[in-house]
């Protein structure tokens, strides 16, 4: 035992004094069946660590506000007792974290700014607008993306244990996650005619509305601007994000298995359409049936269906094989 | 430099040092003397909550003593902490002996 002798020692500090205010700023955050114990081993040990600067030769206050600044920030120490994380995102969650911002603020900022662009385009907006309108897009929706995904992580980081981090981030780690080399990106004429092809694609859907080509009638049915058109083009901006993406990373299982978003993304929107025989324009069959009677829309529609299906599964079926 | 890797190796063994000091009942300030007069520098705002966690785990048990003017939270260690000193020194030992193959 060493209980210290103490005839020096100074009154028993005030409710304002300075222990005390620390004592609070430490407790009060504590549960409350800990916060008077801690309270009272604080008060202790803050008065016996002065009274030791005290014998050094310090004054008294010099000495509770020393013994005071060596147990540190207050907030620090409370969370020390109460053992809770003193990051927003640990060791655990961070890769995953960081993967899921990257990709996200990749594929989803410019599939925005690629949709507000072509609308403000549609509405006649000048190029100064355009400009501003896709920046200021940009900015935002990174900055939401940003901060939904760190706030769902650092929720994630306080409720799931370390094995639950691990499985939420898609199990533990293993080698057949390595991407390959980047020498062995795919090649860039490859990507140059993806991307041309999907720009081709976008351009024509654009095109035949602006110069209707058919007596004046566009092909596609005017009336899908209000939903399903977009939805194609924003399907397209994704293929075009994904296959940026999948050029740096070059092919896995896990690019095969993400190609399929975009892709269903895009065939699944236009098979519908075609299959409920609501993408071709009324006017527009009425225009070709003038001068070829025997046009069925119901077969072109049926043709659209199955070169849809066709491509869908070459498509992914092509993935996964280059990913084998 | 040698500072930073000493303190990186002495850090694990606070454990074993206030096990070892708490086999009589200590109050926090008085083992952290006790301590850094051993040679092992902690802070107290390591060493406080530190206790609060051992206590926790059944390592140590505690007592108020009233009987002076101030109040003090005295700690020892029970029967678990004992059987896990133990075991951390057997360890050590252990780690001596391979250390030592080593030279």
């Amino acid at each position: 035992m060493n209980p210290r002798a103490t005839p020096t020692a100074p009154p028993a500090p005030g409710p304002d004094s300075l222990t005390e205010r620390y004592v609070h700023a430490v407790t009060r955050r504590l549960p409350e069946d800990q916060r008077d114990d801690v309270a009272r081993e604080l008060r202790a040990t803050v008065a016996d660590r002065a009274d030791s600067l005290h014998d050094a030769g310090a004054t008294d206050d010099e000495a509770e506000r020393a013994a005071v600044t060596e147990l540190g920030d207050p907030d620090r120490l409370a969370a020390d007792y109460r053992g809770s994380a003193q990051q927003l995102i640990g060791p655990a969650l961070y890769p995953a974290w960081a993967r899921m911002l990257r990709i996200l603020l990749l594929v989803v900022v410019p599939i925005v700014v690629v949709v507000v662009t072509v609308v403000d385009l549609l509405d006649g907006a000048d190029a100064g607008s355009l400009i501003g309108g896709a920046v200021t897009t940009a900015l935002g929706v990174g900055v939401q993306l940003a901060f939904w995904v760190t706030l769902v992580y650092a929720l994630l980081d306080r409720t799931l244990s370390r094995a639950e981090a691990e499985q939420a981030c898609g199990g533990p780690w293993s080698p057949d996650d390595l991407p390959p080399v980047r020498t062995s990106r795919g090649s860039v004429g490859d990507l140059a005619a993806s991307l041309a092809f999907y720009a081709l694609v976008a351009g024509a859907l654009v095109w035949q509305q602006l110069r209707p080509p058919v007596d004046g009638h566009p092909l596609i049915d005017p009336a899908l601007w209000s939903f399903w058109i977009p939805v194609l083009l924003v399907a397209l901006a994704g293929e075009a994000a994904y296959e940026v993406w999948k050029w740096r990373t070059g092919w896995t299982r896990r690019t095969a298995l993400l190609n399929l978003v975009p892709t269903t993304l895009f065939a699944l929107p236009l098979a519908y359409l075609a299959w409920s025989e609501r993408l071709l324009d009324p006017d527009a069959v009425a225009a070709i049936q003038q001068g070829w009677p025997d046009f069925d829309p119901g077969v072109a529609h049926l043709v659209v269906l199955a070169v849809c299906v066709v491509v869908w599964v070459w498509d992914v079926v092509d993935g996964f094989r280059r990913a084998a | 430099m040698l500072a930073a890797h000493v303190q990186e190796l002495r850090r694990g063994t606070v454990v074993v040092a206030a096990l070892g000091i708490l086999r009589e009942p200590t109050y926090g300030y008085a083992l952290l003397e006790q301590l850094e007069q051993a040679g092992f520098r902690v802070d107290g705002n390591t060493l406080y909550p530190l206790l609060r966690r051992l206590e926790k785990q059944q390592l140590l048990t505690s007592e108020w003593n009233t009987e002076e003017s101030r109040p003090r939270k005295f700690y020892r260690v029970a029967p678990a902490g004992e059987a896990l000193l133990t075991a951390l020194l057997e360890e050590w030992r252990s780690l001596d002996t391979s250390i030592e193959k080593l030279r």
